[in-house]
């Protein structure tokens, strides 16, 4: 007898933006307005836009760099808009995030840049070792490990932020142009990390210009133009 | 002393600000001391001569007053109830005490001053009972039992101890608007750290406690410093050749205890100007 397939519920969201508006400056436009967006827990979508479309300003909102001046977001079932700053932090521990201009510490290693999201969780344990030097493998930067970041070139900073993004395994990550600033061989082996890390349950979210990318990966494409989300 | 990991991400910035901490809080330390020690020491003068002057009971007869009659008031004193002692003050030594208030044309042996019997009181004595017995008994003495000049010194010295105390709280609001200014500075110095902490989650108590305890470090220092300067200070003061000073258990503790009031004055001043200041970054900025 062959077996009734049963069909999948629908996966909770791992944020919910409702009627969302952003504007910096009462007399400014707005930067970011009516947007409603809902995404899936595990799911991968690909954030896109003209320059002033609202893209930074979204990747902020979705990163709680920035709050919502209008409508609600939630983030993991909790409202950003009304939780507690503590609550808030304890939700960024969850969020992995690459931002195009890396935010590195340049006085720190870079293993201690990578260690970084770990460590304001609690001591670094041999399995978080483990992983770091994995991650430092795996990025080609164990040569470089004791390094200052202040002396990485663009593209070694670009990996650095990339293995901090991920080392904690979050739960939600968000990357603006991880592969901007890297060759093609290694645009692809973060792209295979980051499709490693979705399949594994991580939620992505990736904002890029690059067409190439847009098109070879499968995945829901969210439109931005001026502040508005088309697709 | 160990470094977390969130102080070596956050190291505050060791700016000519930042190190002039230390300076200012041994100052300040030295001083609060210094307040605190002398406060306490002129407190244990005070009761000293206090209980000495407390005990006694001055007699003043006229001048005229002849050795003979003077014979057998000496030998009655001593009856009454509550006297332990008596002792007539030789005129010497009053010329001696007046010589210094009066000008340099008149000799004091040639003034008529009355004849002084010093009545020392015995320490459980109901002194109201035994001024009345002696008033009673020497109806042409004229009694000073010293109560409106202690009352005098008294107030005095609670009004110098009220200013050391105004003093010492003047030089904690110094402190603190010290560290108000260092942290702010720190802060500013490290904007871009701040924020990448706060993004990967560090929590604001988390960055606060940081921020407090690299402030207390030079702090702290300055603090031991000054008490150490300052006992050094009241050491010297009171082997000092001739010196009246010699400052008891409480005075020691209060120099060395009362600094204390700095590092704490500075971590709290430290963690609720960490915590609005981060307030400010965040998204909600």
């Amino acid at each position: 007898m062959s077996a009734v397939p049963v069909p999948s519920a629908p996966r909770p969201p791992m944020l919910t933006l409702a009627e969302v508006g952003f504007r910096y400056g009462h007399k400014q436009p707005w930067a970011l307005h009516h947007v409603n967006l809902t995404i899936p827990q595990g799911s991968f979508h690909l954030l896109t836009g003209p320059s002033g479309a609202g893209k930074t300003t979204l990747f902020n909102l979705l990163t709680l760099a920035q709050m919502p001046q209008a409508g609600s977001l939630t983030l993991m079932g909790t409202d950003v808009g009304t939780a507690s700053r503590a609550a808030r932090a304890a939700l960024r521990r969850n969020i992995g995030v690459v931002w195009q201009d890396f935010r590195l510490l340049p006085h720190l290693t870079v293993r201690e840049n990578i260690a970084l999201p770990l460590q304001l969780q609690g001591p670094l344990t041999a399995t978080h070792r483990e992983a770091i030097d994995q991650l430092l493998d795996w990025v080609g930067l164990h040569p470089l490990a004791n390094r200052p970041a202040s002396s990485l070139s663009g593209g070694e900073q670009q990996r650095t932020a990339i293995a901090r993004a991920v080392v904690h395994r979050p739960t939600l990550l968000i990357a603006d142009e991880p592969t901007g600033n890297v060759d093609d061989g290694m645009a692809r082996k973060i792209l295979h990390l980051f499709t490693e890390l979705h399949k594994q349950g991580t939620t992505i979210v990736l904002a890029t210009h690059d067409t190439a990318l847009l098109q070879s990966k499968q995945a829901p494409v969210l439109h931005l133009k001026e502040g508005r989300l088309l697709s | 002393m160990i470094v977390t990991p969130l102080a070596q991400a956050l190291n505050l910035p060791r700016t000519r600000l930042f190190r002039a901490l230390g300076v200012v809080t041994a100052l300040l330390a030295l001083t609060v001391a210094l307040l605190a020690g002398g406060a306490l020491l002129l407190q244990q003068l005070y009761s000293g001569w206090q209980l000495q002057r407390h005990n006694s009971v001055l007699l003043y007869l006229p001048p005229e007053t002849t050795a003979a009659a003077l014979t057998p008031l000496t030998t009655t004193l001593p009856t009454l109830a509550g006297v332990a002692g008596t002792r007539a003050i030789p005129a010497a030594e009053l010329y001696a005490a007046l010589e210094p208030m009066l000008p340099a044309q008149i000799n004091p042996s040639t003034l008529p001053l009355p004849v002084v019997i010093e009545v020392t009181l015995s320490p459980l004595a109901d002194r109201p009972k035994v001024l009345a017995a002696l008033a009673q008994t020497f109806p042409l003495a004229e009694l000073d039992d010293q109560q409106t000049m202690l009352g005098r010194v008294a107030e005095s010295v609670r009004l110098l101890q009220a200013v050391a105390l105004g003093l010492a709280l003047l030089l904690g609001a110094i402190l603190a608007t010290f560290m108000v200014l260092v942290i702010r500075a720190g802060l500013l110095a490290q904007e871009g750290v701040v924020r990448l902490l706060l993004q990967l989650g560090a929590t604001d108590k988390a960055l606060a406690l940081t921020i407090t305890q690299q402030t207390l470090q030079p702090v702290a220092l300055g603090t031991a410093v000054g008490t150490v300067a300052a006992m050094a200070v009241m050491l010297t003061a009171s082997l000092w050749p001739g010196s009246p000073l010699s400052p008891n258990l409480a005075s020691w503790l209060g120099l060395v205890l009362m600094p204390l009031v700095l590092p704490c004055v500075a971590a709290g001043t430290g963690w609720v100007t960490s915590l609005r200041l981060l307030h400010h970054h965040d998204g909600d900025g």
